[in-house]
Formats: structure tokens, C-alpha cells, sequence
């Protein structure tokens, strides 16, 4: 393991610095580089979360691991910026690992050094090599948000720059006793073990959040509420970017789920905003959510493609082929028109506004001041209690529409949970989440099935295709049908679940809340 | 991990200072690569300015009681190891006797080695159990033949000694002076020789009196050109094997 040394106070400055600390620790100097690093992480630092760094050198872009960075995890050559969506990388070792951490989102310059590297090398009797070792110069650099990176090097609009000399003695294999001997002479000269100084400035950098949830229990619902849509935002933003740029339907997928998520919260945690804020915002974010809907839909027929061809037997399967390509092309078509609506002026303004609700500093809902954990409660048992009414009353002959009508609600309190569960139930809510998600997956399928079968028969009764892709198509529609119906047994048993005793007294007890006399405890220690 | 061994039955004919290069090449090239001296003459260590510690004994390595990982050192090369030969290799070949003639130990004990993609051995000259071994546990046996009047017949011994496993053996040819037909005359008692050729060069003694591989005392010289010929022929084989050839990402 390398030992990284920070300098004695008194170490005098000047050019000839680093050739005479190397000097004085019996190591001689080797040719010196200079190169200009840039680390990339998300937002929210998911990379240095997991004790990675991305580091782009200059000619080089490479994933180390913080602690041990001097063997790259992956790397690729060349050192022009990265594309800030991962997706569109080539396909490699690195990208495979760094998107293993950071998913969909961005990618920007979180901080940038200028690197002046004196090598040195221990030599014993024979002239071998036992220990190495560098003094080095970092000149570090917070980049500003909105600096422009087309141009390599120092960043004029970064923030000031921080000066840090290091020493960094690396053992070698078999020749440990070496390394630690020069650590020994360094520490006599008044050098310390230290951190490295990238690590250190890496490690002071605000975090930006990018699941957005509630933090503080005791903070006033209003400020709450639209603290959590500004923070939406940049995530939103981010996606929304991948969808115009279509990488992957997954961006959308995303997207769609990030705005019905923070419209759900809105809504059911309306009551700390003013009543005209919470209409205006769910307006506004349905609005953006439907100009994507087409698009969705078909992205699930071609996702869903392999699972559906099987469901139709063997001979008939080809005919299957002219309606995804009719989806397929339509899928082309569609796309375009999003991107434009994505990147119109009518959708750049409710932007804006969306934005500047998020910004309003206004009282006027009824529980602005209420402690945002004791809001939250009472929404959560409350749709607890919608859920389950609805859920108790699904038998085996309830119309598809009504199980869809359950699903929304078992949503709207899988958000709530989501996003405020871990305020008041800690300890439980990992596994209130778990069961409703057990019994989501049915509703799901079950909704899947009976909403393709709906818009299959569409499809067809509209007359587009041949013979043998009707004949296909029926028959995907018989086997979506039994599928639908063989899912109504276990659909029963999860909804019975939700809605049983045990269920009942559980979220009584971790949730219910008297609306008039919020329990005063959740306060206190704020 | 893919192994590669140099082994002969005759002395002195290049295959220390041809594991020695190929190792250094590999590495560069992106290989975690260790080198294995076999040879208790120590002489693959020595050009890399590496010796042992002299604290394992013959018995214990090759009994697998040794833990052989403790002993590797690291070059001046980045990403090449050593695993330095020391003096009771002497009685390598009577332990392997009293082990029971093991043909096996050496290929159980790279088994055991983890972290590195390519292994060089390089054997001390003869035919013994030490040879066996490394036949048995390599993917690649490279055989250096020297031209001499006799020289194309040297292999047999070496092709009854692999048995079934003489596909392994891939002899090329070494310490060539002029240009003489010599390959031509090999390739035609032994159609698996290589085509890469290493010549007899004055630069390989003067690389050896630096203790440096030749490709970094002399990377530009033509015997330095011919070990990388011999790497890419070796490389392009080893992958056509499918062994399994794992590169570190990114450039050397
Ligand atoms: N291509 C070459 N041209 C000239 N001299 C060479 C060449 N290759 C090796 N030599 C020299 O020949 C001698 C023997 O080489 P080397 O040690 O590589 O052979 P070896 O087969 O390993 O020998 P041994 O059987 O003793 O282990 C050394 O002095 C070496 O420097
Ligand atoms: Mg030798």
C-alpha cells in the first residue's frame, strides 16, 4: 500500500523543492510530468459514494478505487472530455463499470487539478529498484457549473485554486522493508501521513441529492414540500436531456416515473402549499408526463417483444413481425415529435414555472407549518386506508377497471413511502415497502396484460395488417387474456394481504396521527 | 492466465535471455506478467538485477508447502514480477524423484497463483522432471534451437519427453548468424517452428553486463525487433487456443 506524507510547515518554496526533498530521503529524481487531471462524478457523487473516482487524464480516462489509486479498475485511451451520459458510451470494461454505479445519471466535472509529478527511485547495492518514490504538486480546481470545457486546462471561471505538495512512497513487492524505511527518514524530516490532498478536496464538496426524500422529520411541510421539487428538478432535467437524445428507453422510463412521483407527493401532501400552487403544479407536471405517453407505450411493445412472440404459438409467430415493425417506425416518428415538444417554448416556460413555484417562500396551506413527518403520516395512513377499502373489495369477477383503480392507490402510497416512510417508521418501512411492492408486481401484470389486450384489439379492429399478423395477434390477445385471468388468483391473496388486521394495526400504529393534535414528540428535539 | 515455458534440452542456446525479453514485453504490452526461474544458475533473476531471499527450500516449494507468492518480487518493470530461482533448486530434480516422479507439482502450484495473466518459466537446460513439469503446466512450450549440424535432431528427445503434449512445443529458432537456411531446414523436420527468428547479436551480451531485457536496453535494435516478432507469434497462438487472455483496460 502506498503511504501518501504531507509536508513539514517549514518547507521552504521554489522550483528546486522537489529534486531536494527526493535528495534528502536517499531517492534519485527521474523526469518530471506535469498533466491536468479532471474527476467526473454525478450530481449527487454516486461514483465517490462508492469509492470510486473517474479520473480523465491526458491521454487517458480511467476508474480507480479512492484508496488505491494507482491501479486503474478500467480505463480507455484518450483524453478528450467524456460524453456526460454514460449511455453513450462504446461498449467496454470502463463504461460497463461506471455504469454500474451511476445508472442514467450525468456526468459532469466535479473537480480539476494541474498534477507536477517528481518521480524518484530507491536503488540498492545492485542497482535494483526497492522502493519508489514522488513528490508531487496538485493546483486544485472546483469547476464552476457552467464552465466551458471544449478548451483543455486551467478553467478561468473555476473557483480559486488551492495549492498542496504530497509525498508518496510506493513499496515494492518483495521489498517492503525499503518503502518503510524511507517513510521513516520522511517522518524524521518532519513529513507527515496524511490524506492524499485530492482525496481531501474531493471530499469537502457540497453534494448535490439526486433521489430526492425528506430529511429533516420536524421541517415545516411547506418549506418540505417544495424543497423536494427543487430538488426534482435537476434530476428531471438530466433525464429529460437523455430522452431528447434518446440513448435508451430507459431515460423515459425514468423521466415518467420521476414526474408522476414528485405530481403524487404534491398532491397528497397538498395541504401545506397553497391550494392554487398544488392545482397549478399538478397541472403542469401531467401536462409534461402526457407528451411522453405515445412514445411509452411503444417502448414497451418493443421491450416486450421476446416475451410476447412466445405467447404465440411457433407457426404463427412471423406474423407478429409486420406489427412491431409498424410499431417499430411509428416509434421513429413519435420520438421526433417528442423531442420537438420537449424542446419547445411552451415547455420550457411551464419549466420555468414549475421552477419558480419551487422557489415561493408564501404560506397559505392549511399545514405549512405542520412538522413534514407528521403530514406525511397522516397521508400515509390515509392512503393505507384507501388502498386497502378498495383492495378488500376486489373479488373474482371485479372488472379490470376497478383493479386498475387499486393500483393507482397502492401507488400513491408506495410514494409516499418512498419518499417519507424512513420519518416515522425507521425501522419498518424497508419492509412495509417490500410487501407492497410484492403485491405491485402483480397489479402490474395484471394492468400490463389487460392494457395490451386493449390496445391490440385496437390495433386490429383498425385494419392495418395482413392476414397472418391478425391471425398472430389474436392469438397474442387469447394468451394475454388467460394470462391476465391466471394472475387473478395470486392478485386476490396480495390484495387480501394488504388489506387483513395484521396490515391494519401495523400502519395504525406506525402512521395514524389525530389531524387536530399532531404527536408532539416528533418535534421536540429540533 | 496463460504459461509459458522456454525450455531445451541443450545449454546455452538463448532461453533464459528469450524469457527474460518476452516477460518485460508482456509487460508493457498490459500483461500482469510474472517470470519463474526454475534454473538454480539464478540467471533470469540476475538480468533483472533480482535475487532470493535464499529462505525457500527446494522441498517445500515443490511440495506446495512453500507459499511461493511470498517470494515474488517485483522488477524495475512495471506490471513484471519474479519468482527468483535460489540454490536448493539444485536438488529440485531429486525432490520431484522423491515426490513420487511428479509430473504434475508445477502445474498444481501455478493453480494456486492469482493477479497475473501471463507466467514465464524459464527452465534450466536437460530433460529431466523439471522439463516434464513445465510441459505438463504450460500453454506454450517455445524451444530455442541454435544452428549447428545436429540441431534439427535435438527435438526428438524433447517430442518423446511431451508425448501427447507435444503439440505444446514450438521451437524457433535462436542465436542465428547471417542469414544461413537454417530456419527452412527446421521448419522441414518440425513444421510447427515459428517463423519469428532471433539473431546472434552483440547487443544481447551488452544488455545482459546493464542487467536490463534487451527491448529496454536496446529497444531499437533488431534482436529487440525479433523478440516482439516472438511475442506477437506467441500472443497470436495463445489466443487461438483460446486461452484465456486477459488484458488490464487501456494502454500500456
Ligand atoms: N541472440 C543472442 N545473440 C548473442 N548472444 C546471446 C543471444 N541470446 C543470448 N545470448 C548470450 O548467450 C548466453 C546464453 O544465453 P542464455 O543464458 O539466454 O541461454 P540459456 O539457454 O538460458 O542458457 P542455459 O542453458 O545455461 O540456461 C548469454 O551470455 C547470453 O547473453
Ligand atoms: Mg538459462
Amino acid at each position: 500500500m502506498r503511504s501518501v506524507l504531507s509536508p513539514p510547515p517549514d518547507l521552504p518554496t521554489g522550483a528546486k523543492i522537489a529534486a531536494s526533498v527526493l535528495e534528502g530521503l536517499g531517492a534519485k529524481a527521474v523526469r518530471p510530468t506535469t498533466d491536468f487531471w479532471t474527476v467526473w462524478d454525478t450530481s449527487d457523487h454516486r461514483l465517490a459514494a462508492a469509492q470510486r473516482r473517474l479520473i480523465q487524464k491526458s491521454d487517458r480516462l480511467e476508474l480507480v478505487a479512492s484508496d488505491a489509486p494507482d491501479d486503474a479498475i478500467a480505463s480507455r485511451a484518450g483524453g478528450e472530455d467524456p460524453h456526460h451520459f454514460v449511455a453513450t458510451w462504446p461498449d467496454d470494461a470502463l463504461t460497463l463499470a461506471v455504469r454500474r454505479t451511476v445508472g442514467l445519471r450525468a456526468l459532469a466535472p466535479v473537480l480539476s487539478a494541474q498534477v507536477r509529478q517528481v518521480p524518484g527511485t530507491v536503488v540498492d547495492g545492485q542497482g535494483k529498484i526497492t522502493a519508489r518514490v514522488e513528490v508531487i504538486r496538485y493546483d486544485i480546481q472546483i469547476p464552476s457549473p457552467t464552465s466551458n470545457r471544449r478548451k483543455r486546462g486551467p478553467d478561468p471561471q473555476a473557483g480559486p485554486r488551492s495549492s498542496h505538495l504530497a509525498l508518496i512512497i510506493r513499496p515494492l513487492r518483495g521489498y517492503d522493508s525499503a518503502a518503510t524505511a524511507v517513510v521513516r527518514r520522511a517522518e524524521e524530516r518532519g513529513w507527515r501521513i496524511a490524506v492524499d490532498p485530492v482525496e481531501t478536496a474531493l471530499a469537502a464538496l457540497p453534494v448535490g441529492s439526486a433521489e430526492p426524500g425528506f430529511a429533516d422529520p420536524a421541517q415545516p411541510a411547506g418549506y418540505a414540500v417544495r424543497g423536494i421539487t427543487a430538488a426534482y428538478l435537476p434530476v428531471l432535467a438530466e433525464l429529460e436531456e437523455g430522452v431528447i437524445s434518446d440513448h435508451a428507453p430507459e431515460f423515459l422510463h425514468q423521466y415518467r416515473v420521476g414526474l408522476r412521483r414528485l405530481r403524487s407527493l404534491v398532491v397528497q401532501l397538498g395541504s401545506a402549499l397553497p391550494g392554487d400552487e398544488v392545482q397549478r403544479l399538478r397541472a403542469l407536471l401531467g401536462t409534461m408526463a402526457r407528451r411522453t405517453n405515445h412514445q411509452r407505450d411503444l417502448d414497451v411493445w418493443l421491450e416486450s417483444r421476446d416475451e410476447h412472440a412466445v405467447l404465440v404459438p411457433e407457426s404463427l409467430r412471423h406474423g407478429l413481425d409486420p406489427f412491431f415493425a409498424a410499431v417499430a417506425s411509428d416509434r421513429v416518428a413519435v420520438h421526433r415529435t417528442v423531442a420537438k415538444a420537449l424542446g419547445s417554448a411552451a415547455h420550457r416556460n411551464e419549466w420555468s414555472e414549475v421552477e419558480a413555484l419551487a422557489q415561493r417562500e408564501a404560506a397559505g396551506g392549511e399545514d405549512h407549518a405542520t412538522p413534514i413527518a407528521d403530514l406525511a403520516a397522516r397521508r400515509t395512513w390515509k392512503a393505507w386506508l384507501k388502498a386497502a377499502n378498495d383492495a378488500a373489495n376486489v373479488g373474482p369477477a371485479t372488472p379490470s377497471e376497478h383493479i386498475h383503480e387499486v393500483r393507482i392507490r397502492c401507488k400513491r402510497l408506495r410514494y409516499l413511502l418512498d419518499a417519507c416512510g424512513h420519518l416515522t417508521a425507521p425501522d419498518a418501512h424497508e419492509g412495509l415497502r417490500r410487501d407492497l411492492r410484492e403485491v405491485q408486481e402483480v397489479l402490474g401484470a395484471f394492468n400490463d396484460a389487460s392494457i395490451q389486450e386493449a390496445a391490440l384489439l385496437e390495433r386490429v379492429s383498425a385494419g392495418r395488417h395482413p392476414t397472418p399478423t391478425a391471425v398472430a395477434v389474436g392469438a397474442l390477445i387469447g394468451a394475454l387474456a388467460a394470462r391476465r385471468d391466471n394472475l387473478r388468483a395470486s392478485l386476490l391473496v396480495g390484495l387480501g394481504k394488504l388489506a387483513s388486521t395484521a396490515s391494519r394495526s401495523r400502519y395504525k400504529r406506525l402512521f395514524k396521527r389525530s389531524a387536530t393534535a399532531p404527536t408532539a414528540d416528533i418535534g421536540k428535539d429540533s | 492466465m496463460a504459461v509459458i515455458a522456454l525450455l531445451s534440452a541443450k545449454g546455452g542456446v538463448g532461453k533464459t535471455t528469450a524469457a527474460v525479453n518476452l516477460a518485460a514485453l508482456w509487460a508493457a504490452t498490459g500483461h500482469d506478467t510474472l517470470l519463474i526461474d526454475l534454473d538454480p544458475q539464478g540467471a533470469a533473476g540476475h538480468l533483472l538485477k533480482i535475487h532470493a531471499s535464499g529462505s525457500v527450500k527446494a522441498k517445500r516449494f515443490w511440495s506446495g508447502r512453500a507459499d511461493a507468492e511470498s517470494q515474488v518480487r517485483a522488477s524495475d518493470f512495471d506490471r513484471l514480477d519474479v519468482l527468483p530461482a535460489d540454490d536448493s533448486l539444485r536438488r529440485a530434480e531429486a525432490v520431484l524423484e522423491d515426490i513420487g516422479k511428479s509430473r504434475r507439482r508445477l502445474a498444481d502450484l501455478l493453480a494456486t497463483l492469482t493477479g497475473w495473466s501471463r507466467i514465464v518459466i524459464d527452465c534450466p537446460p536437460g530433460l529431466g522432471l523439471i522439463a516434464e513439469n513445465a510441459i505438463r503446466a504450460a500453454d506454450l512450450a517455445l524451444v530455442p534451437v541454435a544452428p549447428s549440424a545436429l540441431a534439427v535432431r535435438v527435438l526428438e528427445p524433447l517430442s518423446d519427453l511431451a508425448g501427447e503434449r507435444s503439440g505444446k512445443l514450438r521451437p524457433f529458432v535462436s542465436m542465428l548468424r547471417g542469414n544461413s537456411a537454417f530456419l527452412e531446414e527446421l521448419r522441414r523436420a518440425h513444421p510447427a517452428t515459428l517463423s519469428a527468428t532471433i539473431p546472434s547479436a552483440a547487443v544481447a551480451e551488452s544488455a545482459a553486463r546493464s542487467r536490463l531485457p534487451v527491448v529496454a536496453h536496446a529497444p531499437r535494435s533488431p534482436l529487440a525487433r525479433a523478440y516482439r516478432a516472438l511475442l506477437a507469434e506467441s500472443d497470436a497462438l495463445l489466443t487461438a487456443e483460446g486461452t484465456a487472455v486477459e488484458r488490464r483496460g487501456g494502454a500500456p
